[in-house]
């Protein structure tokens, strides 16, 4: 035997034994008699290098150091957008198979097939932080534990207040909406109206969406601010959106009060420097804790509400 | 005859992955396991078989992730104006035969460096893939039934057995054919295969569109089984189809390696993973181990090189 053979017959060998090895294990059905001492619940984040998901970790790590029977393992995947990646992780997951599955989705319509195929290995799924596309959950029936995220129409109201006591609770606003459609800026935009009902004395006179783009919101800005010359405040449905407005305003020489949402860096940095008056902030902590004591609660038969809204906090110049 | 030194490193790595993995990791050891990462790497087998011919020709193609995502895109948007997904497969295959001659073209009868030119392919077919899906997912599940074949969990996905067969094909095609040999001549020397009267410059633009529409495969592989058409998707594929051929034992200057090594290749990358995700090891240390593998794979591939 040639000595570039021997790495061949091994590759042959190994991948025998794998096959010997799954069909010893398939032929008996099922019952396996060992004891699992510790059931494992799996955390997969959309990434690893945005602050917000880092602190969802550390959530979900504290919350799982109080349940001694539970193990947390914690998979991520390199962007947002790894969607193809996100799917062949969890499939992995699923088919270890793990007790229990938290999931931010990087992708709300394909993830809809993975809750769906965990539901068949009666595998809880909770979902975190993006909802699932609700068309397609219908479609393939499919049916997650619970779903946690912001509580954005609440968000959107304290937003409102915030944005009425920096302007004296009289005059007119405009409001910068996120993407047409989508849940997160439907909820933002209708808490925010809902908010600024409390005070009869303050009319949204503009209404647009920007896209949750800082580019985007200072070309809408820029308009509304020529179409309003009365103009004293703005809600911006995100920070970027915030930031944007806050240039348009400062490069036309106005001086209006801006409130943003998401509290992200930039933000926070804008309301230190009083480009921004305020900010509302998730709290991606509390939303890991809720996942995984959820997905506890889910393996132990328990059923949970639809949906577990988590509070927001309210950040401003001022507090 | 099948040595195993035309491989690289895979074939002992694999034996070693395997033998380790079965022995230390229960959960690898199940049917849903093994069936999970052969239908995780029968995508990467696809992509890495494609980048063989364009590596193995002697070139190299950047281009493979975005036109995973054009052709995906292009699957979409045709089966989304209602025709018939047979015509979505063809608009799929023909956009990213145009991406694939133009990346040829640009190389050899523009003389651009293969990496800068497919490194504009890459930027204007995934620029193409937004314009096309206005940047948005388009969902196909309304339009195409939902196969078990392709989503379920009990049955064995059906591309593992086609993506298996294709990079056996590609592997007859590149080993045995007329077509194959002198594409394999071309990129040991230009100058000697021209001097032979191989047609250098046309087998160079084939091998791209090869590539391309191996490219374009994957996506559509990736497409049906999501159900879900999307300009994001092959993010970072170039590198990944790399990694695999590498590891298979095809060298980057040309002329040597095989399809099947590359798709050993991608097979031992899906296993690394599978294992290290089944060990609860964090993504960081994933690409860590990925990392090294890649330099195992190349110090293999230059001692044998030293050897010859």
């Amino acid at each position: 035997m040639k000595y570039h053979n021997i790495p061949f017959c091994w590759a042959i060998m190994a991948g025998a034994l794998w096959l010997g090895a799954c069909q010893r294990e398939s032929a008996p059905p099922a019952p396996t008699p060992t004891p699992k001492p510790q059931r494992e619940v799996a955390f997969v984040l959309k990434t690893i290098n945005n602050p917000f998901f880092v602190e969802m970790r550390a959530g979900a790590l504290a919350e799982a150091s109080r349940h001694p029977d539970i193990k947390l393992s914690i998979h991520a995947t390199a962007t947002e957008s790894a969607v193809v990646e996100q799917v062949q992780l969890v499939e992995s997951l699923l088919g270890k198979p793990v007790a229990a599955v938290c999931l931010t989705p990087n992708d709300s319509t394909v993830a809809v097939g993975l809750v769906a195929k965990a539901n068949a290995q009666r595998i809880p799924v909770v979902i975190v932080d993006t909802r699932l596309n609700a068309q397609e959950v219908a479609r393939q029936g499919a049916k997650p534990a619970t779903f946690i995220g912001s509580d954005n129409v609440t968000g959107g109201e304290m937003a409102a207040k915030l944005l009425a006591q920096a302007i004296k609770q009289r005059g007119e606003v405009a409001l910068l909406e996120g993407v047409a459609g989508q849940e997160t800026a439907i909820s933002r935009r209708d808490g925010f109206l809902r908010g600024i009902r409390k005070f009869p004395d303050i009319k949204v006179v503009a209404q647009q969406p920007a896209n949750w783009e800082r580019d985007q919101a200072y070309n809408v800005m820029r308009a509304i601010l020529t179409a309003h010359p009365r103009l004293l405040g703005a809600f911006a449905s995100n920070d970027e959106m915030a930031i944007g407005a806050a240039r348009a305003a400062a490069d036309m020489k106005r001086d209006i009060e801006i409130v943003g949402f998401d509290y992200t860096p930039d933000g926070a940095a804008a309301i230190q420097t009083g480009d921004l008056t305020g900010s509302i902030a998730q709290d991606p902590k509390s939303m890991g804790a809720l996942a995984v004591k959820s997905a506890v609660a889910a393996i132990n038969g328990q059923s949970l509400p639809p949906e577990q809204p988590v509070a927001v906090v309210a950040h401003s110049s001022t507090n | 005859m099948l040595r195993g030194g035309q491989f690289g490193a895979a074939p002992a790595l694999l034996g070693l992955l395997l033998a380790i993995s079965v022995a230390t990791v229960p959960a690898f050891r199940t049917l849903t396991n093994a069936t999970t990462v052969l239908a995780q790497a029968s995508l990467g087998m696809l992509i890495a078989v494609g980048a063989s011919y364009v590596l193995v020709a002697g070139h190299i193609d950047l281009s493979v992730g975005s036109v995973v995502a054009l052709a995906s895109v292009a699957f979409g948007v045709t089966i989304q104006a209602g025709l018939h997904p047979a015509f979505a497969v063809i608009a799929a295959l023909l956009i990213a035969s145009v991406i694939g001659s133009l990346s040829g073209l640009l190389a050899i009868g523009l003389r651009v460096p293969a990496f800068v030119a497919t490194l504009a392919t890459m930027g204007i077919a995934r620029g193409v893939a937004l314009l096309l899906s206005g940047g948005r997912s388009i969902p196909i599940g309304p339009h195409i039934p939902i196969s078990s074949a392709w989503v379920g969990d009990d049955s064995i996905p059906l591309a593992i057995f086609v993506a298996i067969g294709i990079a056996f094909a590609a592997d007859f095609v590149l080993m045995r054919t007329r077509v194959g040999v002198h594409i394999r001549a071309t990129g040991s020397s230009r100058q000697s295969a021209a001097r032979n009267g191989i047609a250098v410059s046309s087998l160079s633009v084939i091998s791209f569109v090869i590539g391309a529409i191996f490219s374009a495969c994957t996506g559509l592989f990736i497409t049906l089984r999501l159900l879900s058409a999307q300009p994001i998707y092959g993010a970072m594929y170039e590198l990944e189809a790399i990694t695999a051929a590498v590891i298979g034992g095809v060298s980057l200057t040309g002329g040597r390696g095989r399809p099947i090594g590359a798709a050993a290749g991608a097979l031992s990358v899906a296993i690394v993973r599978n294992v290290l995700t089944l060990l609860n090891i964090e993504y960081q240390i994933q690409l860590i181990a990925i990392g090294f593998l890649l330099i195992v794979g190349h110090l293999f591939i230059q001692r044998q090189s030293e050897a010859l």
